[in-house]
């Protein structure tokens, strides 16, 4: 029974992982956030995404019968079916591994971005018009150890 | 008496209507094919959850960014409340109403369900997600909606449950979702911290 569960969480999680990639490539050229996409040209990110998320959704129901009974295991008296608090969490590991995914490749793949910030300090998710989200965290993260030295040598002369 | 024979014609009416569109099951393969992809526990509860990422980050301007990000924060709330209103108050247990198989309906596409057939969750969740992106954005709203009903719709043509589980299900859906709505617009530092919080971290 165990070994059952685990494969159905095994054939969620790569579904997914690879729909919420595409998903997300899709969204970021949408978006023109140029730190997230894998590609330089929206189109090819449109192509990836759609590919992504077709080919995923086509093997996860050319490997099984989706419309089976599902698992049921006993916690106590109450019967518990993979498919509610199981596939949540399952679903909600696969779209953080995929953003964390995005994130790691768009940095390494995008690395030449200038960054500049000739249009001001972009916040959130604007700052990834222009840089990587490497870039963006190494900025923010910069500018808050300055406000805080800032602030303690402004309290030290007090 | 009155009150009695009312009901006895409404149940009578979602039974005749579940009849009419359970018996079109056989007649094209194709579509039976398709319903049997939409009624699973999976195809369409995952697209709803994956237009959530797209809704996240994919707008243009930082106006309609933040107005999906907030209907993102709705539809989560209002979709997990509605769980909560079968998992942990079961109100499908007030109601007692078997699923039409067991009650001899002609057929079932989709694997046998034991639990009350009023109301439907799937109409609930369904519709809990898309009245919430509704709120917030009318166009992709109104995509999730169609899903949403596809979803409902593809439970009574499979046999899964009778029209009035659906319609009671999208019903508490909608209500949770709004509900949820106004409460953030009361408690906005919830929605408004988080969201401050991912923008720190360049994502939202």
């Amino acid at each position: 029974m165990a070994s059952a569960f685990g494969d159905q969480f095994l054939q969620y999680l790569p579904l997914v992982l690879f729909s919420a990639l595409g998903v997300l490539q899709i969204a970021a050229a949408r978006a023109e956030l140029r730190g997230l996409t894998f590609f330089k040209k929206p189109l090819y990110c449109y192509v990836f995404g759609a590919i992504a998320i077709v080919g995923a959704f086509v093997w996860f129901y050319a490997t099984g019968d989706r419309n089976a009974e599902p698992l049921v295991r006993t916690v106590g008296e109450v019967k518990v079916f993979f498919g509610e608090t199981e596939s949540f969490a399952t679903f909600m590991g696969g779209a953080i591994g995929a953003l964390v995914a995005t994130l790691l490749v768009s940095s390494v793949v995008n690395a030449g971005i200038s960054g500049s910030t000739d249009k001001g300090d972009p916040r959130g998710l604007d700052a990834l018009k222009e840089m990587t989200f490497f870039q963006a965290i190494t900025r923010s993260l910069g500018k808050g150890v300055s406000h805080f030295s800032t602030y303690i040598r402004g309290r030290s002369r007090i | 008496m009155g009150k009695g024979l009312a009901i006895s014609a409404l149940i009578s009416a979602d039974e005749a209507v579940f009849d009419w569109l359970n018996g079109l099951v056989g007649k094209v393969p194709v579509f039976d094919r398709f319903m049997r992809l939409v009624v699973d526990d999976w195809f369409v509860l995952t697209c709803l959850s994956l237009s959530m990422i797209i809704i996240w980050f994919g707008a243009r301007s930082l106006s309609q960014r933040e107005r999906n990000q907030r209907a993102v924060w709705t539809a989560a709330w209002g979709v997990g409340i509605s769980c909560l209103w079968f998992h942990l108050f079961r109100i499908n247990d007030i109601f007692d109403r078997a699923r039409p198989l067991q009650e001899g309906a002609e057929t079932l596409i989709s694997y046998m369900r034991t639990d009350q057939s009023f109301p439907s969750e799937a109409a609930a969740v369904g519709f809990a997600f898309a009245t919430a992106i509704w709120i917030g954005n009318r166009r992709a709203g109104l995509a999730l909606g169609f899903l949403a009903f596809l979803w409902a719709f593809s439970r009574v043509y499979c046999g899964v449950h009778y029209p009035s589980d659906v319609v009671a299900g999208a019903l508490i859906g909608i209500f949770t979702s709004f509900l949820m709505y106004f409460i953030w617009r009361i408690l906005k530092f919830a929605p408004n911290s988080f969201i401050k919080l991912m923008q720190w971290i360049h994502l939202a």
